[in-house]
């Protein structure tokens, strides 16, 4: 058994918050008498945790500089620097996803994260993430939830992320624009009111602007609106027609049966109704509480809340490919390399690949303006001819002047990639690996295997910027 | 769930991946169900008359059982060699009955036979790859036409000079050490029918070894094993064997010491 520890990192700048946090992630290569060696994580530990800062902000976009700060002063408390990390994730979620220069913040905080650190925001991505680290899905897995859907419910200042998990895989997700900085306060009187959610007000009969003075009374039944909302996103209630005005994604396909709650908004959930944040954050907390979400009794308690999207961040974004890959002449690491996907998942599909590799690539190189790299689902147990079939309309539909990257499911990438040099040649840079699943225009991180193994570590994100 | 009809005799159930054989009819969640039998090909699902097996139950298992005895104890067809372009011998086994009961036999040959591997092979090769039949016949046929010609490919195109491929019957794994003595080849290794169970009967198994030969120890061989379309796919079991090849004329070394 061969053992080693990869360090991880996790940044979440969030629309309200920023928060840190470096885990020890355990690679271990085992495998009995006759089998392929097989690289797995094995087990995460959390090393540190950041306090909790607020986002820096300036015009109303987050602070590039500021945030470095933050993030370099972190590095010095946990006493790290950037080349000691192997792997992690800089997300920027909530609203401020959305705002101008989320790419200008990525850009100067990367160079500080290390050299592996991807890169990565979207709804998708954060339900996902906050569902994993919040212990959702590991709940999910439990002999009491068997067959049963359980939904994360990531509740921050400026969105709701819904993932809903089954026997610890994720089923779908969706994102609201409901969070507990959406109206802002300062001595009572607002400073701020999320344009996103003026609209919905307008039509509840709410009519309050910056500057006017916000009662208990008015606050309590602004937040019942949203939790109405929530109710009917999950299903616990007849759709309700706000619901469509403040969704960023489409809606929940399906009616959860359990939920459990996250994102500082769920931290709310014990303790007084005030204004103590300056937000609605505590009042929406406690309209959580006394909504049809607890009546019903279908709530589950979670380890984490607060941070459970960090260390979604930082604990779960890396995946291991399978432990026969194909790599030659490749420098590491891969950045952000876009992914187009190919329907070649059966062995009556191998005479429409040439074409429509061919095709993919021109698009994505025209979009991207660099080389993609190719992703496919594969199939069982191809014969030797149906693989050089494969190398040999692959070689001739690719870019030459272009390295060559395959991301594949099924268990062969091996076996093509060695068909593929003997058509490109000893020189030509291929890297072609199996165990990884992709989707059209995801975008991936690749580094090269750590020391003893044999597997690769890829990060796969849904948004890329820069 | 797959059910009797008039159609049925028409059909090998054998055909039907264990996956998609479920026979209960009582199970409070089908959904969950069907995502338990997608995760293994384990005899999971099965139903129950009272308490005994339904009948297209216990004839799937009789069927797959005796699936897995008859690849014990069949002969690989007369043309297995020609069809695979290779020429045959046989150990100093008789039969298929001599063979099971004697391991001894298994791994020898006849002077004669010695003789017709020395004249017909090329000797001192960098790799000596053949192929057995061992203790699972049907594997030969479903797994060596795609792994010989992926592994030679391999070999020629890195420059190792592969020697000269031939079919064994009645052969054990540890023909390896007779062949070596003969042809004294750097890496030897056998492609061998073996461990044919429940879930398939053509599962093959690669036996390699760096500098083999009568004093060889067990713990100097690199075993890759389940080779099937039900597990390690053969092409990519192919690759792989020749990253062990490799590595092991790299290193001068194979089994315990040998690292991948």
């Amino acid at each position: 058994m061969n053992k080693r520890k990869l360090l991880s990192v996790g940044i979440d700048i969030g629309t309200t918050t920023t928060q840190i946090l470096f885990t020890s992630l355990t690679m271990e290569t085992g495998g009995g008498f006759g089998c392929v060696p097989k690289t797995e994580i094995t087990d995460k530990e959390i090393l540190y945790r950041s306090p909790v800062y607020f986002t820096p902000l300036k015009n109303d976009c987050i602070d590039a500089e500021e945030t470095a700060k933050i993030i370099e002063k972190e590095y010095k408390a946990f006493g790290i620097t950037p080349e000691k990390i192997d792997t992690g994730a800089v997300i920027i979620t909530g609203e401020s996803a959305r705002r101008r220069n989320a790419a200008e913040v990525i850009a100067s905080v990367s160079e500080l994260c290390g050299d592996f650190v991807a890169t990565a925001a979207g709804p998708d991505l954060e339900s996902y993430l906050a569902g994993k680290g919040s212990g959702c899905c590991k709940i999910s897995q439990e002999s009491k939830y068997r067959g049963k859907t359980v939904c994360n419910i990531d509740i921050g200042g400026g969105t709701s992320n819904l993932g809903v998990f089954m026997q610890g895989k994720e089923v779908c997700s969706a994102c609201l624009n409901i969070g507990g900085r959406l109206i802002k306060l300062n001595d009572g009187k607002i400073t701020y009111i999320s344009e996103k959610i003026i609209p919905l007000l307008v039509k509840n009969g709410i009519y309050i602007s910056v500057g006017d003075s916000l009662t208990q009374e008015l606050c309590r039944k602004i937040c019942r609106i949203f939790v109405a909302i929530l109710e009917s996103a999950c299903g616990l209630s007849d759709t309700n027609d706000d619901e469509k005005m403040l969704l960023c994604t489409p809606a929940l396909p399906l009616k959860p049966d359990y939920f459990t709650f996250s994102g500082g908004v769920a931290d709310c959930m014990q303790g007084a109704e005030d204004f103590r944040y300056g937000d609605i954050g505590p009042f929406l907390g406690q309209a959580l509480n006394d909504s049809l979400f607890s009546k019903e009794k279908r709530v589950v308690e979670v380890d984490e809340r607060m941070r459970a999207t960090v260390i979604g961040a930082g604990s779960y974004t890396l995946s291991l490919s399978g432990s026969t890959v194909f790599i030659n002449n490749i420098d590491f690491p891969i950045k952000s390399v876009p992914v187009a996907f190919v329907d070649f998942d059966s062995r009556d599909k191998i005479d429409l690949l040439g074409d429509e590799v061919k095709k993919k690539l021109e698009s994505f190189g025209r979009i991207y303006g660099k080389c993609a790299a190719i992703g496919f689902e594969g199939y069982k147990a191809p014969s030797f001819f149906e693989i050089e079939k494969t190398a040999e309309i692959l070689s001739g539909a690719i870019d030459k002047n272009q390295r060559l990257i395959i991301l594949m499911q099924k268990d062969w990438a091996k076996a093509l990639g060695q068909a593929l040099a003997r058509r490109l040649g000893r020189e030509f840079p291929i890297l072609c690996a199996d165990g990884i699943n992709v989707g059209d225009g995801d975008f991936a991180d690749i580094n090269s295997p750590p020391d003893g193994t044999n597997s690769i570590p890829v990060i796969i994100k849904t948004l890329a910027f820069g | 769930m797959y059910s009797l009809n008039k159609n049925s005799l028409e059909t090998n159930i054998t055909d039907i991946p264990m996956q998609e054989f479920c026979q209960c009819e009582t199970a409070s969640d089908y959904g969950m169900l069907e995502e338990l039998k997608e995760s293994t090909p384990a005899r999971i699902g099965s139903g129950h008359c009272g308490a005994r097996y339904k009948t297209l139950w216990s004839i799937r298992f009789q069927a797959d059982q005796y699936a897995a005895a008859d690849a014990v104890l069949k002969e690989c067809p007369n043309d297995v060699a020609q069809r695979l372009g290779m020429f045959e011998i046989q150990t100093r086994c008789r039969d298929k009955y001599e063979m099971l009961t004697r391991p001894d036999l298994g791994r020898l040959f006849d002077e004669n036979t010695q003789k017709i591997i020395s004249e017909k092979c090329v000797h001192n090769p960098d790799v000596q790859i053949f192929v057995g039949d061992g203790l699972c016949s049907p594997s030969v046929m479903a797994n060596v036409p795609d792994m010989l010609p992926t592994i030679k490919a391999a070999l020629e195109f890195d420059g190792i000079k592969m020697g000269t491929p031939f079919f064994v019957r009645y052969c054990r794994v540890n023909t390896v050490r007779t062949v070596a003595e003969i042809l004294k080849p750097k890496v030897t290794a056998v492609l061998i029918g073996e461990r044919p169970g429940m879930l398939t009967a053509k599962s093959m198994s690669a036996y390699i070894a760096y500098n083999a030969g009568y004093n060889m120890s067990e713990s100097d061989y690199n075993v890759v094993s389940n080779i099937s379309s039900d597990g390690m796919s053969p092409v990519e079991a192919a690759a792989y064997i020749v990253d062990i090849i490799k590595a092991m004329l790299e290193q001068k070394v194979s089994g315990y010491g040998l690292k991948l």
